[in-house]
């Protein structure tokens, strides 16, 4: 097993695609599932070998990418802690969350191999399959929630692990997307119920996913 | 740590080395493992809020009619029309929106329902040795360039609501158009083997002047009329 620290590649941008293009896909499925959006405007499309939907409206497609866009960095630097998928009703009152836990290994352990690209491609085969379990656990997660009430929006929080990294340039990478902090009411829920749904480890990234929701 | 005593078998004294490290890995101290700080899961008082955009995330809505937005870009499924509601505020409250907002907004972006006047007609000679010339598949979507020279005294705007009101009433079949409002132009997709016939539907429909152009992704400009 060869031992590779994070200076020896780029380990945090390597993290980043792969956190960011499973973010990309569970937030339109998630949207999707939970029937944020009406569903004539999802497509079917493969992803991890298994059939997802993605959005085709071009504004939200947009404001996808650009969240994604600016968490990336955050990412990059191990600074983002959760990134929350907050189901909202019409009064702005979080009814759901869906929260991503994130962790980097200080190690990334390359198996040696005798494939192409050495032991990076039995990693990312092996990163691929855990996140394929995960979008099949979205796919299916309506059936232990209750349904949303109409109207629902949605809204993407990160936690920072360090108050530090609260500096708001590190996230405004796009001049016409800016951030701002959460207001405790987009945040806080009266009764919420914790349900865990998967926990995934691979040598590169943890990953911990669970729905908060306001209700039972 | 104390002496430790190995206790070999006359059998085994061959394979003592192997042994004696067997052992040696088997007497060192386990690694310990500085437990992760314990965080509560959800927010405590003392806990900074998190982040979002301030930009609320789009509206869209199910409508009987064509989808409206607010001059960014819009969408729309075949079989199921959605709208996206206004969402400039940076605040962020759409529930603030209202109905009535929509009748200021531009649309840009429309589909043709498939069904309506398709019926298959040859294009003239003249286009055909065109398409074969450049190669191209009766299915490959081609764009028909509507710039402001094309509008006469009207405005793009003006001739785009009337290519809308074509659009919605099915006379440009297989088409989708975009209105280019950088580029000042609007672009009108179809498939090649009816580009022909949509163009003269343009000209008359539109009431343009001048030459319109027909492009194709890769090769550019391939035929005007």
């Amino acid at each position: 097993m060869t031992t590779l620290t994070r200076q020896d590649i780029n380990f945090g941008q390597v993290v980043a695609d792969i956190l960011c293009e499973f973010l990309e896909v569970a937030i339109h499925l998630i949207l999707y599932v939970r029937e944020v959006y009406p569903s004539g405007i999802f497509q079917k499309r493969k992803k991890y070998n298994v059939p997802v939907q993605m959005s085709c409206h071009p504004e939200l497609n947009q404001y996808i990418q650009d969240t994604l866009h600016c968490v990336k960095p955050l990412i990059e630097k191990n600074d983002a802690e959760k990134v929350v998928v907050v189901i909202m009703d019409k009064e702005h009152h979080p009814v759901e969350r869906f929260v991503f836990e994130i962790s980097q290994p200080p190690l990334l352990s390359i198996r040696e191999s005798k494939g192409p690209l050495g032991g990076s491609d039995i990693l990312l085969s092996h990163v691929e399959q855990l996140l394929r379990a995960f979008i099949l656990k979205i796919s299916v997660c309506d059936a232990i929630l209750n349904n949303n009430p109409p109207g629902c929006s949605f809204t993407v929080l990160v936690h920072t692990r360090d108050v530090a990294t609260r500096n708001m340039e590190k996230v405004q990478v796009i001049k016409d997307f800016p951030w701002i902090v959460a207001d405790e009411q987009e945040v806080n829920m009266q009764e919420p119920k914790l349900i865990p749904l998967k926990t995934m480890t691979s040598d590169i990234l943890k990953l911990w996913r669970a729905v908060i929701l306001d209700r039972i | 740590m104390e002496d430790v005593v190995l206790h070999v078998r006359p059998s085994a004294c061959e394979q003592l080395e192997s042994l004696l490290q067997s052992t040696e890995r088997l007497l060192k101290p386990f690694p310990l493992r500085a437990p992760p700080l314990f965080k509560p899961w959800f927010i405590a008082a003392n806990q900074p809020l998190p982040i979002r955009p301030a930009k609320p995330a789009p509206i869209i809505k199910h409508t009987p009619h064509w989808l409206v937005s607010e001059g960014v870009a819009q969408t729309k499924n075949q079989s199921n029309d959605v709208q996206t509601a206004p969402t400039s505020r940076a605040d962020g409250n759409p529930s603030l929106r209202s109905e009535a907002d929509h009748s200021a907004v531009t649309r840009c972006w429309s589909v043709s329902r498939t069904r309506g006047d398709a019926a298959h007609v040859l294009p003239s000679k003249c286009f055909q040795r065109s398409l074969s010339i450049h190669r191209l598949h009766p299915l490959q979507r081609v764009m028909w360039v509507i710039g402001q020279h094309n509008c006469g005294t009207r405005t793009l705007e003006q001739v785009w609501r009337s290519l809308l009101r074509s659009v919605r009433a099915s006379k440009m079949p297989t088409c989708n158009s975009n209105l280019q409002h950088g580029r000042a132009e609007i672009w009108v997709f179809c498939d090649a083997t009816q580009a022909e016939r949509v163009g003269h539907r343009l000209k008359k429909e539109l009431q343009l002047i001048g030459r319109i152009s027909l492009s194709v992704r890769r090769l550019g400009h391939i035929f005007s009329m």
